[in-house]
């Protein structure tokens, strides 16, 4: 597998999902639907799309590894690794 | 082939899901992701849209994230107060990262390793920035960022010739790499639409490259401000790395970096929704339509684009220096 080619296809699989799902939402808000249905939506289009990036990392630590890439994944786990640690540092020292 | 594309479309799709459910278990309120919103017009949408179309082209256009235009359009424009402006253009930064970075992926001209390697330094630096922030004031700071920013603009005008001339005598591969980029395997290759050729370059000064990625994470998480400008410039400058692939390169780990942020917003509930659907969407297209038109364009353009915006955006650090430890308001 090459890394390039996985990192490409998540990316896609992340902007497709996310850019549709975002649309309905906008849509919905737009036609002013179901108010609850339109915050749900976009509540799973945002997520979906600041994960995306997310999974792309944790993509490379699976491509690495199988491709038995030691330094790839050392540096791959590394940064998912620190995004962890500054995501729940974000939550837990941002003042409220 | 299929089973991978079913798996990464699970993987994502769980991944979605997973996190309002998980946040609604952990918080116990939806309510909690919807700070003030309301729905908004179609004019506003198409506004929105417009505004973020074009920050989408010139972020991927440049390898900047895009909040240049974002943020001071929203406060001025849409009349949104700071936190909430930044809030929903880290969205859009985040989009943008993810259009642009899969295009120049699909065109072949990202460095993945290159861009993994210093994504540690630039995501350690992040998290050393944002706890320092909560101990030192970042004043002077603005003055040192926009004394940086001076720099790498002149440096670009004056590396215009210098460029050209070595892309067209393969001098980016004469270059002798470092042990870490050896190791590391961090030379790389393109093909320039522009020119209808290869262009091959060999990775050096990685430790310099890495420190100066630190300090562009350190300068997002101290004081807000994009890295984009400040990691093309250590590829471009301090690593021998041509100004397209540098570009590329740094669309890609702006994703990455402004993710963690962005999630950090998201499960505060900071961003607005309703105004986050049309700002991802445009910034969306827009990426898509700078990352095509990228490759074709003359490096010397994109060089001297590139050199106007990083003083521009130099000015505004100096700016808000002065202004916050001398008191001095520049027009």
């Amino acid at each position: 597998m090459k890394p390039d080619r996985v990192a490409y296809r998540v990316f896609m699989v992340g902007m497709v999902l996310s850019v549709l799902l975002l649309a309905t939402s906008l849509l919905s808000n737009l036609l002013q639907l179901e108010p609850g249905f339109t915050s749900t939506v976009a509540v799973v289009s945002v997520g979906a799309l600041i994960s995306t990036p997310y999974a792309v990392v944790a993509s490379m630590i699976i491509v690495s590894a199988s491709n038995r890439d030691r330094n790839l994944l050392v540096v791959s786990a590394t940064v998912l690794v620190v995004m962890i640690i500054s995501l729940i540092l974000g939550l837990t020292l941002r003042p409220s | 082939m299929r089973r991978l594309r079913c798996a990464e479309g699970l993987a994502l799709l769980c991944l979605a899901v997973s996190i309002p459910v998980t946040i609604n278990a952990v918080f116990g309120e939806f309510d909690r992701f919807k700070p003030g919103d309301s729905a908004i017009t179609p004019l506003l949408s198409v506004e929105l849209l417009a505004m973020a179309v074009l920050a989408g082209f010139l972020g991927a256009l440049m390898g900047l994230g895009g909040g240049i235009v974002m943020v001071p359009m929203l406060t001025s424009v849409f009349n949104l107060p700071i936190h909430e402006a930044v809030a929903i253009s880290i969205v859009g930064v985040v989009a943008t990262g993810i259009s642009g970075g899969s295009a120049y992926l699909r065109q072949k001209m990202t460095n993945i390793r290159l861009a993994m390697f210093l994504e540690t330094s630039t995501t350690l630096g992040a998290l050393t920035g944002a706890l320092l922030a909560l101990m030192i004031p970042g004043t002077f700071l603005y003055l040192i960022f926009s004394a940086f920013a001076f720099y790498v603009s002149i440096s670009q005008v004056r590396s215009i010739k210098l460029e050209t001339k070595k892309i067209r005598l393969d001098g980016f591969k004469k270059a002798t790499p470092d042990r870490l980029s050896r190791v590391l395997n961090l030379s790389g290759s393109y093909f320039d639409k522009n020119l209808g050729t290869d262009v091959g370059y060999v990775v050096r000064g990685s430790i310099h490259g890495w420190l100066v990625s630190f300090i562009a994470g350190m300068g997002s998480g101290l004081l807000g401000i994009g890295g984009g400008f400040i990691k093309v410039s250590a590829m471009n400058l301090f690593m021998n790395v041509p100004l397209k692939a540098s570009i590329a390169t740094s669309k890609f780990m702006i994703s990455v970096t402004a993710a963690t942020s962005a999630m950090v917003y998201f499960l505060y509930g900071a961003v607005r929704l309703s105004y986050a659907a049309p700002v991802a969407i445009g910034t969306t297209l827009g990426a898509s339509l700078g990352a095509k038109v990228m490759n074709r364009l003359k490096v010397k353009w994109l060089k001297v684009v590139f050199a106007s915006i990083t003083c521009y955006l130099g000015y505004n650090m100096l700016r808000k220096g002065l202004l916050l430890s001398a008191g001095i308001n520049l027009p």
